[in-house]
């Protein structure tokens, strides 16, 4: 549609501003999350997913009539930057903000929003220093605990596992420690052992074939894997390589199509945690999925799910007139509804949520049931 | 003073606020107009001066970076197919030419070659150290996009992605080379980017490039560049068509020129932005420039017309004084306005004032004569009336008089009458006297001498007494007669209410006019009943009888020797009574019947009638008698008067 300046819109744009000012000024809600550098896929997932979310609700015309405008402020994976960000948003007058995406960013900001009453809604952080706080962070997922938690006895109870080799990423430690540790004491309840722990850090050009070596040097028979999608792909190709046949799995920030698409081959037999059920043939999912490839040209992965359940969450609070100040109370205690299945936000803003488990079969993940 | 209810509250104006009304709104129409021209005739001219500039700039830079992008093709193409010609070459041999590759596209990060599995074979990387170069051999990329791009024979650029290579956004330019598998190259946008900043620094616009997706995949702000910006649909959707729209984008308003950056598919857009508050900003500073002077030339007006308006309506009072003096002094001073018009209404107002008192003149003398004419007039009338006053008085006195004489006329001949009527009784009486004197004389001697027989005695004494029954009876006769007259008389003179006999007063008035009857040679016959016992006025009625009798006589019977008057009455009801009187005369015409009430009405003046004898019995019927008089009369056939009236009439107060 061709749209031209029109004679009132130059003569009276002044006026035009005016009106604009009283009573149909946008509903601005925030994001922020790693839209550049190596996380770069799964922040851009969830903005995307909270950006379609938005201009569906503004095709649908609007909260209350108020078109909704989406803010986004980049972290790159960088405290300060997130805390700058963060100002921004809270400057912008955002009602509240979709984010952030990893744990090591949330620790930063938290503090930083509870100071300035900025709700913050993330779709992905499951760092468990942040849980049964009485904080600005809500959540729409479970914490590490309960995903590691769960993997661990899974693992050992499904494959028989029962001595697993970690390793963990340090560039979002509060996420993958957690998730290691709560693995860790998980697996030894079960009865197994950790029979190593290895760290690393993809910031500093980590030599994957090193720490496939290291790994597989402690005879495990399983590996777990809490890295991100790049260095995960390269790992998995890496271990196959050295061993075909030891058991591998992935922390749920591995679970995207950007592993499958990086791993390749070595992707198949591989366990993956997630945070959704990828063989949920409900409508409101598969058509979510289809709308979010429709536009954007790519599968939304867990953390397009994640976000567009949070930003549907602030989008239903704003429709029933919450604002910033009580927006969180409005949240908390509640049961929601999500796109997959409802969760639930206790008083702390933490979310109960089901893990679901999947395996890689022909470069597809698929559920495996447990 | 000037106050806004001065200038719209009143009906009639005052000129100050006439002239002030008249220039404010030529003021504010002015400023209408001027805005209204700003909006249809600057503000279109100075947008599609921005808009083509914006569009050509535009043009230009997507013109270049088309060209840029579609040699990398081009190169990859080149080296591609030279690689075909080669037989499967030693990595070094293939690394070469991917270093030739790199070397004539700058843009370029990565070159790979990706064997049939989809493995990385060989790589040369601009980024990358050796050791990461030696990491990523023999890399699975057979999932990834760029993979898919070996089906095409022809390769081409795949959608940007984000590179595990480079970790960051890149496209790959693709090229199938044969048995060395895929020829991959990995551009990044830093480049574009940088060009873009070049380009808008130097434009003074802002530059992006958009994907298919509205992904923001090269920004002019290096920062910006970094990010994964997003367009939202709602901003895809302004951008839609040729030209130029109006974009919003991080909270402003700006003029986007969408061009096509389309090489081989890419499906990239350049867009080229100019903030709108550049456009507007001058239109704005006209809008309130023209504000100002408006509202400056509304000020200008007010106190123009608060000046020409004072001067105008002193001038004009000054006027309105003089037409006041010239009300009171033919010919007062006066000092020229110095203004046309009013100069011409003062010479006006004094060839006004010389008429009025021109014609102020003539109307006095018109009104003198008049007051005399008048005058006069009035001095007739009353002299007039003065004389009409006297005749009526003389009217009345005769009609008095008439009546008197009438009456007393009545009277005498009712005296006359009334001696005539005693001669007859009183002579007999008289003579009887006579006779008995005679014949008391004759017994006296018949007893002196002694011859007084017993028959003489008797014969006398039947004659004396015969003469004493004479005497008596008509004595009684005379008596009666009085009274009768009597009663008439008093009848006639006064107008006393009283209970009478019809009958009884109609043989009255016979009574009275039996001489006039005899010597006219006519018989009155009474026929109506005793007994129609009546309350009134009977004088009243005698003398209309009368009347009637004596005009019988006079006209209807006059020559006539045997002429009857018949008299008859009758009850109508209980309460009417009709009296007829009619005689076998020689009755009247029409014309005469007709004005036999009229007054002085007479057929016979000169033999002395009055002409009232029958006003006066039609006043007295329908007057004091309560009643009403018709006459019957034809030629030949005689006379017939009917009075019909009351039996009882009101007793008088």
């Amino acid at each position: 549609m061709q749209r031209r300046l029109s004679l009132q819109a130059v003569a009276l744009a002044p006026t035009g501003l005016l009106a604009a000012c009283q009573g149909r000024t946008p509903l601005a809600i925030g994001f922020l999350g790693g839209l550049s550098g190596k996380f770069a896929d799964l922040g851009t997932a969830e903005r995307n997913a909270a950006l379609l979310m938005i201009e569906e609700a503004n095709a649908a015309g609007g909260v209350n009539g108020r078109p909704v405008q989406l803010i986004e402020r980049d972290d790159g994976q960088n405290a300060q930057q997130g805390q700058q960000g963060l100002r921004e948003l809270a400057a912008a007058g955002v009602i509240a903000v979709i984010g952030p995406a990893t744990s090591s960013v949330a620790t930063a900001v938290v503090p930083l929003a509870t100071e300035l009453g900025l709700t913050l809604i993330s779709p992905t952080v499951t760092t468990t220093q942040l849980s049964g706080k009485d904080d600005a962070m809500l959540r729409v997922c479970a914490d590490a605990e309960v995903y590691g938690g769960s993997a661990a006895r899974l693992h050992a109870k499904q494959l028989g596992a029962r001595r697993v080799a970690t390793l963990t990423d340090l560039a979002n430690a509060d996420y993958t420690r957690s998730w290691v540790g709560a693995y860790a004491k998980a697996f030894g309840a079960a009865g197994g052992a950790v029979a190593a722990s290895i760290e690393f850090s993809s910031t500093e050009t980590p030599d994957h074939e090193a720490l496939a070596r290291q790994l597989l040097q402690a005879r495990p028979d399983l590996v777990a894997l809490a890295c991100s999608s790049v260095d995960a792909a390269l790992m998995l190709q890496k271990l196959r390589g050295l061993n075909a046949k030891v058991l591998i799995a992935c922390s749920a920030w591995a679970a995207t199509e950007r592993t499958l698409e990086l791993a390749g081959r070595a992707a198949e037999g591989v366990y993956f945690e997630h945070f959704f059920d990828q063989q949920d043939r409900s409508p409101a999912f598969v058509g979510f999925v289809k709308r979010y490839r429709e536009r954007f040209d790519a599968a939304p992965g867990f953390g397009g799910l994640l976000s567009a359940d949070a930003t549907n969450l602030v989008l239903a609070a704003a429709r029933a007139g919450a604002t910033r100040d009580n927006l969180k109370r409005q949240l908390i205690g509640r049961r929601h509804p999500g796109i997959q299945d409802p969760l639930s936000i206790d008083a702390y803003g933490d979310a109960r949520r089901e893990a679901h488990f999947a395996v890689v079969r022909d470069g597809k993940y698929q559920a495996t049931g447990w | 003073m000037i106050t806004l209810r001065s200038l719209f509250g009143r009906k009639t104006a005052t000129l100050q606020s006439l002239l002030a009304r008249r220039l404010v709104l030529a003021a504010l129409l002015q400023a209408v107009l001027g805005m209204l021209l700003i909006a249809t005739l600057l503000a279109p001219a100075l947008e599609r001066q921005a808009s083509a500039a914006t569009l050509a700039v535009g043009n230009a830079i997507s013109r270049q970076l088309t060209d840029r992008v579609g040699q990398a093709y081009l190169v990859t193409q080149s080296i591609g197919r030279q690689l075909r010609e080669l037989p499967t070459a030693a990595p070094a041999m293939s690394g070469r030419f991917l270093a030739l590759m790199q070397a004539q596209v700058p843009a370029l990060v990565t070159a790979y070659l990706l064997d049939r599995d989809g493995r990385i074979a060989t790589m040369v990387s601009s980024e990358a150290s050796d050791a990461q170069v030696r990491q990523r051999l023999g890399l699975d990329l057979s999932r990834s996009p760029v993979f898919a791009l070996a089906g095409s024979s022809e390769g081409g650029f795949s959608e940007p992605f984000l590179s595990s290579m480079s970790e960051r956004l890149m496209v790959a330019v693709a090229y199938p080379a044969g048995a060395h598998g895929l020829l991959v190259g990995e551009i990044g946008f830093t480049a574009l980017s940088e060009e873009l900043g070049l380009a808008a620094a130097q434009s003074g616009m802002a530059a992006m490039i958009i994907d298919r997706n509205g992904r923001v995949i090269a920004h002019h702000d290096r920062n910006a560049a970094g990010r994964a910006g997003q367009l939202s649909r709602q901003q895809l959707a302004s951008l839609e068509g040729d030209g130029v729209h109006a974009f919003a984008l991080d909270e402003q308003e700006w003029l986007a020129a969408a061009t096509p950056l389309d090489s081989r598919g890419l499906g990239w857009r350049l867009l080229v932005l100019k903030p709108r508050e550049d456009v507007l900003r001058p239109v704005r500073m006209v809008i309130l420039g023209s504000a100002l002077a408006s509202l400056a030339l509304v000020g200008l007006a007010m106190l123009v017309s608060l000046g020409l308006g004072r001067t105008l309506s002193l001038r004009v009072a000054a006027i309105a004084r003089y037409a006041d003096a010239l009300a009171s002094d033919p010919a007062p001073a006066f000092e020229p306005a110095g203004v046309e018009e009013l100069d011409r209404v003062v010479t006006r107002l004094q060839e006004l004032s010389r008429a009025v008192r021109e014609r102020e003149h003539e109307l006095r003398e018109a009104n003198q004569e008049l007051e005399a004419k008048v005058a006069a007039r009035t001095a007739s009338l009353q002299q007039s009336n003065r004389e009409l006053g006297e005749a009526l008085e003389a009217v009345r006195r005769a009609q008095s008089d008439l009546v008197r004489t009438g009456k007393l006329a009545a009277l005498g001949s009712l005296v006359a009458g009334v001696a005539h009527e005693l001669n007859t009784p009183l002579g007999n009486a008289l003579m009887a006297a006579s006779t008995l004197q005679d014949e008391s004389q004759a017994f006296d001697l018949r007893v002196q001498s002694g011859q007084l027989t017993r028959s003489h005695a008797r014969e006398s004494l039947e004659r004396l007494r015969e003469g004493a029954d004479i005497i008596e009876r008509n004595l009684e006769r005379a008596g009666q007669l009085v009274s009768s007259f009597k009663q008439v008389a008093v009848d006639q003179t006064s107008e006393q209410y009283r209970a009478f006999d019809l009958r009884q007063v109609v043989d009255g008035i016979a009574l009275v006019l039996a001489p006039r009857l005899r010597k006219a040679g006519v018989r009155l016959e009474c026929q109506l009943p005793t007994g129609i016992e009546m309350r009134g006025y009977p004088g009243p009625l005698g003398q209309v009888l009368s009347n009637l009798i004596e005009n019988s006589i006079m006209h209807g019977l006059d020559g006539r020797s045997d002429g009857v008057i018949h008299v008859d009455a009758r009850l109508i009801g209980d309460t009417q009574v009709e009296l007829t009187l009619s005689d076998n005369g020689a009755g009247m015409s029409e014309a005469v019947r007709e004005r036999i009430f009229d007054p002085f009405f007479t057929t016979r003046r000169h033999s002395g009638g009055t002409g009232l004898g029958m006003t006066i019995v039609h006043n007295l019927v329908t007057g004091i008698l309560h009643g009403r008089i018709e006459v019957q009369s034809a030629p030949g056939d005689g006379t017939a008067f009917h009075i019909r009236m009351p039996r009882t009439l009101p007793t008088p107060p």
